[in-house]
């Protein structure tokens, strides 16, 4: 299983997919970043299997845009891939944008993707706070909690 | 007259892996037949080469229903000439409605060119849910979709009992249910069995109850892909005793 | 679906059969006096122009307002890039049409020369005979205008107006020039331009305050020949409080010998009323189908759009929905079948820019033997939306290696307190579910049908059972020989 982390500093280059694997992204902003990517991910062989999980934490006063573009040609068979984008919006001055686009053209394949992008739940909020944390400890807590799966698997 | 007769069967999977091998068994029409063994010897591969599943691959000898040599035939056809299997894992399909699909297949086998009307189906229905305890609630759901495990082992013995297959074969109808549920299972199919007595029945289970219900006029016990032996209700004695090693 | 519209989910009747209509011929022609056999030709040369646009202001007999509008627009339509984005559209060749046809100069077309492909298909939809005529287009003036009078009468008593756009535009100029042009302006895109200079036909909606229309208002019968057209304009204002059903199209294919279809909808819904706008469209695949459809919504209104998309050459359609008032809700159902040459790119548009505004979107798009369908979405939160959240899910079904499925689904987020969730699948029909089916006796083909009826059954039980019903079939028609 090959491990790929992505460098949201630099432009992300297009991906060729030639074994099973997983992909992790962590983006965590600071003030007038901009970061717009489009990767356009391929695959070289069949039966391959590709998961990415992709998430970010916006802070303030940036642009995110970050949009792969998964193809699948006639010639893949038995590609199953996952794509999970997820956005902690935690600024009111920002643009956040994902258009992750999928072309295919094999009926012998598993391809799916989900996207969120929203602020701190306001349930986990007040739990947190009424466990008296003030707001700004209570939001960093949700915060550690929404990346730590992928600071796990990147162990960074 | 023999209903299915299997002569030295050898089935692989799609990977070239045996796991059938040398195996022949014959069954007699309108007999029960209960076919034991331990998890993993081979008894849903037997169920589903018999009906014709295309990840299984017949590499050696025949199976014969009714003496018509059925190996080349393909699944739909297999069921088009009466054999039935209760799914161990039962498939959801959303958005596809009970009835809609119930009387679908039920024109495929027994219409011979007039289609059943809905009213008569609707009726038919009622009359064989009634015999397995199932609502109409349940009937008026999608294929499997959100039901229970058990609601779904429920609905498979219904729809043998709407198709009348000529040899229906239970994979574990009973796992998942609880006590009373799998009493109704069973109480179900003795009285359609009471009704349609020519049917022949193949029962693969874990449990000891439904050997109350349906009395076994042969018993087969598989291990490691193979048939190792053949009784009658004296080797369910014997294995309530010593278990599947002991024998 | 939302559960805000409770009323109109329910009453789902076609209008009467035609049949039955028919019986009343006589009286009808005595009460209208109505004369066989009139005939004029109005067929203005090809290609677009100033003067062309002046002949047909002329002729329709419109106010300088109007003319004004249809010159302006000409202009952006000749200055506007075809767009870069999406299907070829290389093959339209704007100098080739006629621009104006009057409708009744268009010849009574034959039941012989309609293709057997059409008439085929009618019979496996049971589409009964008197309907086979209307749907291929050669039902004589004569029935479509007993039709028409007869729907007229129940209309006028719920009180609301639905005519034809073009005798809307003479009969109602105040409410045309505070709207026509405003939802969709003909800056939008090239084919806005082309349908605000050339418009003709399509209808116009007015419910007034308070009024629920139970009855869905259907076009469907309203295929006499004035209204069905290349360039039909469709204005829908429901004011405060009302709630209207309007359904267009029908799953039968209509045969059309004109190749391009560009219309554009407009619709309004004003504070608390609700409008659902049901499309279901087959053209025959000659045609390229280019159409603009928007609606604003007003606060605490709702907007449904279900929109079928299951035939033409190439489709391009992303009706839209504006969310301006605080609590607006919209909706878009959108079900496309790309078949053997066919380029179905549709989806949809979503801006929030009130507060608490919700959006749901839910596309089932299947594509088989060589078709090509396109989902496209733009889901914006702006800011100001507070607190709003959309969630779009799209699932898609390829069932050969000669087709394809596209999805670009774009989410943009400028507000903090609102939320996007999205997703998306791909995968030909499962072969687990395939096996069980099989197991059951049914056919590859009969299985195939079955789960790509189930697959898409989220929209169809949005639609009349008739429809539904129909659309089935259809699906059932396309998998034969499909299926290898």
């Amino acid at each position: 299983m090959k491990k790929i982390i992505l460098d949201f500093s630099k432009p992300i280059e297009n991906i060729k997919v030639t074994e099973n694997t997983v992909i992790y992204g962590l983006f965590i902003d600071v003030a007038h970043l901009t970061c717009q990517n489009s990767p356009c991910i391929v695959f070289s062989k069949n039966n391959i299997s590709l998961d990415i999980n992709v998430k970010a934490v916006i802070n303030a006063n940036c642009v995110f845009d970050f949009s792969p573009i998964l193809k699948v040609s006639t010639k893949q068979k038995g590609i199953v891939a996952n794509l999970r984008i997820n956005v902690l919006n935690n600024s009111s001055n920002s643009i956040i944008k994902s258009t992750p686009a999928m072309e295919i053209k094999q009926p012998d394949v598993s391809v799916s993707h989900s996207l969120a992008i929203s602020s701190f739940d306001k349930n986990q909020l007040t739990y947190l706070c009424s466990r008296c944390l003030n707001k700004k400890e209570a939001e960093q807590i949700l915060i550690n909690s929404f990346i730590s799966d992928i600071m796990k698997a990147t162990k960074n | 007259m023999d209903i299915l007769n299997i002569k030295d069967l050898d089935v692989k999977t799609e990977t070239n892996e045996m796991v059938l091998h040398d195996l022949s068994l014959s069954i007699q029409k309108g007999t029960i037949v209960y076919l034991l063994g331990p998890n993993g010897s081979g008894k849903s591969t037997l169920s589903k080469a018999i009906m014709g599943f295309e990840n299984f691959k017949i590499s050696g000898g025949s199976i014969y229903f009714e003496n018509l040599d059925i190996s080349n035939l393909e699944l739909s056809q297999r069921a088009r000439l009466g054999i039935f299997l209760a799914f161990q894992n039962p498939v959801e399909i959303p958005g596809v409605s009970y009835r809609n699909f119930l009387r679908l297949a039920y024109n495929n086998i027994h219409s011979k060119g007039q289609q059943i009307s809905v009213m008569t189906f609707r009726k038919l229905l009622l009359e064989k849910s009634k015999m397995f305890n199932i609502s109409q609630e349940l009937l008026d759901k999608n294929l499997n979709e959100n039901l229970s495990g058990g609601e779904k082992k429920k609905m498979e013995v219904l729809q043998m009992a709407i198709l009348k297959p000529k040899l229906a074969i239970l994979d574990e109808v009973d796992s998942g249910l609880d006590i009373d549920a799998t009493k109704e299972v069973y109480k179900g199919l003795l009285q359609y069995i009471k009704f349609n007595p020519n049917t022949t029945l193949i029962i693969i289970t874990h449990s000891l109850t439904p050997f109350s219900y349906l009395k076994p006029d042969n018993i087969f016990i598989m291990r490691k892909g193979q048939i190792t032996r053949m009784g009658k209700q004296e080797l369910v004695e014997e294995i309530t005793k010593n278990g599947f090693n002991g024998l | 679906m939302s559960s805000k519209i409770p009323n109109i989910k329910k009453l789902y009747t076609r209008p009467s059969n035609l049949t039955k209509l028919f019986r009343q011929e006589n009286s009808f022609k005595e009460k209208f006096g109505f004369k066989d056999n009139i005939v004029y030709e109005t067929i203005l040369e090809k290609g677009i122009n100033k003067n062309i646009i002046n002949k047909i202001s002329k002729i329709k007999k419109e106010g300088k307002w109007m003319r004004e509008i249809r010159q302006n627009a000409l202009k952006i339509f000749e200055e506007k890039e075809m767009p870069i984005w999406g299907p070829d559209l290389g093959d339209i060749d704007f100098n080739s049409f006629h621009y104006y046809v009057k409708a009744s100069a268009k010849k009574e077309k034959m039941w012989k020369d309609v293709p057997q492909k059409i008439k085929t298909t009618f019979i496996k939809l049971k589409i009964p005979q008197t309907e086979r005529r209307f749907l291929a287009g050669v039902a004589t003036q004569y029935e479509s205008e007993i039709v028409y009078q007869k729907l007229k009468e129940k209309w006028d008593k719920l009180g609301i107006v639905f005519l034809d756009t073009d005798s809307a535009s003479i009969k109602f100029p105040e409410i045309f020039k505070q709207y026509f042009g405003k939802i969709v302006p003909p800056t939008d895109n090239k084919f806005a331009a082309l349908n605000t200079a050339v418009w003709s036909g399509g209808s116009f909606i007015y419910i007034p305050k308070n009024i629920k229309v139970t009855i869905p208002l259907q076009t469907y019968f309203r295929i006499n020949l004035k209204n069905i057209g290349q360039f039909e304009r469709t204005l829908i204002i429901a004011d405060e409080g009302s709630e209207i059903h309007y359904i267009e199209g029908c799953t039968a294919p209509i045969y059309s010998s004109d190749s391009l279809h560009s219309a554009v909808v407009e619709v309004v819904v004003k504070k608390n009323a609700k409008v659902r706008y049901t499309t279901l469209q087959n053209w025959s695949t000659n045609v390229y189908n280019l159409v603009t459809k928007r609606a604003i919504v007003h606060e605490n209104a709702v907007m449904e759009w279900v929109d079928c998309n299951l035939g033409s050459k190439v489709t391009m359609k992303y009706p839209s929905i504006y969310l301006v008032g605080d609590k607006a809700h919209g909706e878009v159902l959108s079900l496309a079948l790309a078949n053997k040459g066919q380029i179905i790119d549709s989806g949809t548009k979503a801006i929030h820019k009130g507060k608490n505004t919700t959006s749901i979107i839910i596309s089932k798009s299947i594509c088989l033997n060589g078709g090509r369908s396109s989902f496209r979405s733009l889901v914006n939160h702006t800011k100001g939306a507070s607190k709003s959240r959309s969630n779009i899910s799209c699932n898609a079904l390829i069932l050969d290696d000669k087709s394809q499925t596209d999805t670009y689904p774009t989410n943009l987020v400028q507000e903090e307190s609102s939320t996007i969730t999205h997703e998306a699948t791909v995968s030909k029909i499962n072969t687990e579910q395939l096996t069980y089916l099989a197991s059951r006796g049914l056919t590859p083909e009969q299985a195939s049908a079955l789960i790509v009826n189930g697959f898409i059954e989220p929209v169809v039980k949005e639609l009349p059972m008739e429809y539904a019903v129909e659309l089935n079939a259809l699906i059932n028609m396309s998998m034969e020989g499909s299926v290898g």
